[in-house]
């Protein structure tokens, strides 16, 4: 019996969604080896924080900076020039966290965060170039 | 928190939510939600049970309240609006409806309303169509069209989101300087060797390539539209994995040689080089290349500043020639972060002023119009929002132009002049755009509809012909000291023997109309197109991408 509980627990923990992780502490972090699957992950969890539209994110997102900035994607006219060339809106930030063994992709501007359920990380040390 | 998740969307689309709640509840019976409207009335009825907006009651220089057609669509959408979670606002409705929304919304916004012809909504079967007339004649004194920034896009396409800097290309910047044949387009720079796509680095570019032929279709000569469509499609990819072909030709060479690109999703960097040269009379000078106001800029910019404060400049160039322009607090920080702070405390960097409707309220947010001072402190784009910032604390410095100077650069350059900092210009005229958009949604389609210029520190904000140095042949443009100087595409970027570098070098160290070498004639105005250009160029591309080249 308390086997089948440890084993729901620790699938309801795996599973991702927005919550509040009020647990363990949690430390910026960056993704390592990412693949197919992790950039798939990635690029839904900032698509769903941002309401489910599309997002463009590079193939090295989060692997080298724990910081992420996603805003409108870059419309352009003409001449090849910003659309918009006087924005006055901001851009929205992600950082990745560890928790533990999670990683979870926390959206600052919310406070909404996301187990990164198919993606493998590493919390940033101090020789790292982080903002 | 969904509400706040949303927050980054512009305020006009967060607007459009409410005014077309609001119209759809009532019945589509009026309502003048939209702030400050002076308008109001005009109709005799309201709209039927097809959530019809009386479109059929037009009378000239009449105008109802925009709210009162907001998402009245032809095509209603179904199904949920990412920008707001929600279910599309949008009813049955007709073309006129649409077409009464864009007028009654321009008479309600639009920077120069009072010069746009009133024609009639059910006149027109197309809404892009009635668009096009819903803006101003006029010309500038140079006599080019007063209104050169009218654009719609799929709202679907506006909406989509991308990591700071990302596009999908090859990490080359193509520059076209001639787009109507015998055209021009060259390499102006790459992307850092980390950014790069694999087969860009194995291509060997460089800055000052020329590119002569895309998948086959000739660069310089073609007229045919497939030709076009191959070439544009080329230069730019409209995603990652393509491979396309081009035919280049080094600087310096005369056999062509084939080179094969993929694109790649590409990470811009946007201050590309921080460099400190030497300049005629000894001192140090430093040179920041800075391409892109995306929000990394902030934290590249910061660090520019500070080694080059730590370098003990006495001079800046400041190179915008490839600026096209971007988030506007970006360009007030690097503002602040270049002048003396006794020259900026407490000073605007830039006023908005809409159209005569609304003197004192921001039409599109409800609330004062304040100005946007010089930041001294960081504002959370890619920093920890709150840090002072670094100044050089000049009184003067140079910055290079060219035609992609545009928007918020140009703003740098009229805010730094606002507050009596000296401004030398080297290069070209500037793109001529002190103006602004709240991009608005309607139906699926939003439009940019000039609604605001930017005005400085001293009120001027009158620069629709661009900013020129001041020995442009012919002259155009706001004048600037300084010297009018053809791109040079035979040296790198930031090489003290570039043509615009070295004139700015020697233009700070003595800054007299005498130490300019002899203008180019012929290419320092912004290119003006015409009506059917623009409309061949903005409606038949795929969305995102420029059409930057034309048949003649």
């Amino acid at each position: 019996m308390s086997g089948r509980w440890i084993l729901l627990v620790l699938a309801l923990a795996a599973l991702p969604g927005c919550r509040a992780w009020p647990q363990s502490r949690a430390r910026p972090a960056i993704i390592i080896h990412p693949t197919a699957a992790s950039r798939a992950d990635l690029e839904l969890a900032v698509s769903q924080g941002l309401g489910g539209a599309h997002a463009r994110l590079a193939d090295d997102a989060l692997t080298r900076d724990s910081l992420l900035v996603v805003g409108r994607a870059q419309a352009r006219d003409a001449r090849g020039l910003p659309l918009n060339g006087r924005e006055l809106d901001r851009p929205q930030h992600f950082r990745l966290l560890r928790r533990g063994s999670r990683c979870e992709l926390l959206h600052v501007e919310t406070g909404e965060s996301r187990v990164l359920a198919h993606t493998a990380c590493r919390v940033l040390s101090d020789g790292d170039a982080h903002k | 928190m969904l509400r706040l998740a949303r927050s980054w969307m512009t305020r006009a689309a967060r607007w459009a939510l409410p005014i077309a709640t609001l119209a759809a509840l009532s019945g589509c019976g009026g309502g003048g939600v939209t702030p400050g409207s002076s308008t109001g009335g005009g109709g005799t009825g309201v709209g039927s049970g097809n959530g019809s907006g009386n479109s059929s009651t037009w009378t000239a220089g009449v105008f109802q309240p925009a709210s009162k057609f907001a998402a009245l669509c032809a095509s209603p959408r179904t199904g949920t609006d990412p920008s707001t979670g929600k279910p599309y606002p949008d009813v049955q409705g007709t073309t006129t409806d649409e077409n009464n929304w864009l007028r009654s919304w321009t008479h309600e916004l639009y920077l120069w309303y009072d010069e746009v012809q009133d024609v009639n909504p059910a006149s027109y079967s197309s809404t892009s169509q009635y668009f096009q007339l819903m803006k101003t004649t006029e010309t500038t004194s140079s006599g080019a069209p007063k209104d050169r920034f009218h654009f719609t896009y799929p709202t679907s396409v506006w909406q989509s989101l991308s990591q700071a800097g990302v596009e999908a290309g090859y990490g080359a910047q193509f520059e076209i300087i001639q787009s109507t044949p015998p055209r021009s387009v060259k390499i102006a720079y790459l992307q850092p060797a980390a950014e790069l796509p694999s087969q860009t680095s194995a291509a060997g570019l460089v800055r000052g390539d020329t590119v002569l032929q895309v998948d086959g279709a000739d660069v310089v000569n073609a007229t045919d539209q497939a030709s076009i469509n191959t070439i544009n499609a080329g230069l730019s990819p409209s995603q990652a994995g393509e491979t396309h072909t081009f035919e280049v030709l080094d600087p310096g060479t005369s056999t062509p040689r084939t080179v094969q690109l993929q694109s790649a999703n590409v990470t811009s960097i946007p201050v590309l080089m921080e460099t400190t040269v030497t300049g005629p009379g000894g001192n140090t000078v430093g040179y920041i290349l800075y391409n892109s106001q995306i929000a990394t800029a902030e934290s590249e910019l910061i660090s520019a500043i500070n080694d080059l404060k730590s370098k003990g400049v006495t001079d800046l160039v400041l190179d915008l020639r490839y600026d096209g322009g971007g988030y506007l607090d970006l360009a007030s920080e690097l503002a602040y972060m270049i002048a003396s702070p006794s020259q900026t405390a407490g000073e605007t960097f830039e006023l908005q002023q809409f159209n005569n409707q609304y003197p004192t309220t921001n039409p599109v947010t409800g609330q004062p119009i304040t100005p946007t001072p010089f930041h001294n402190t960081t504002q959370g784009f890619s920093t920890t929002a709150g840090q002072p910032l670094p100044t050089l604390g000049l009184m003067r410095v140079a910055v290079i132009t060219g035609q992609d100077t545009c928007s918020a650069s140009e703003s740098i350059i009229n805010s730094l002049q606002g507050v009596g900092i000296t401004v030398y210009q080297i290069g070209s005229t500037t793109c001529g755009k002190p103006y602004g958009f709240y991009p608005q949604d309607n139906c699926g389609t939003t439009y940019f509809s000039i609604q605001f210029q930017g005005v400085n520190a001293k009120g001027f904000g009158g620069y629709g012909d661009g900013f020129s140095p001041a020995n442009t042949t012919p002259s155009v443009g706001t004048l600037v000291p300084g010297c009018s100087v053809a791109d040079d595409f035979d040296h790198p970027l930031g090489d003290p023997n570039e043509g615009r570098l070295k004139t700015a070098l020697a233009y700070l160290a003595n800054p007299q109309a005498s130490t300019c070498p002899s203008p180019p004639t012929g290419n320092a105005a912004p290119p003006v197109l015409t009506q059917k250009q623009l409309l061949q160029r903005i409606f038949t591309r795929s969305p995102l991408k420029e059409m930057r080249i034309l048949r003649r």
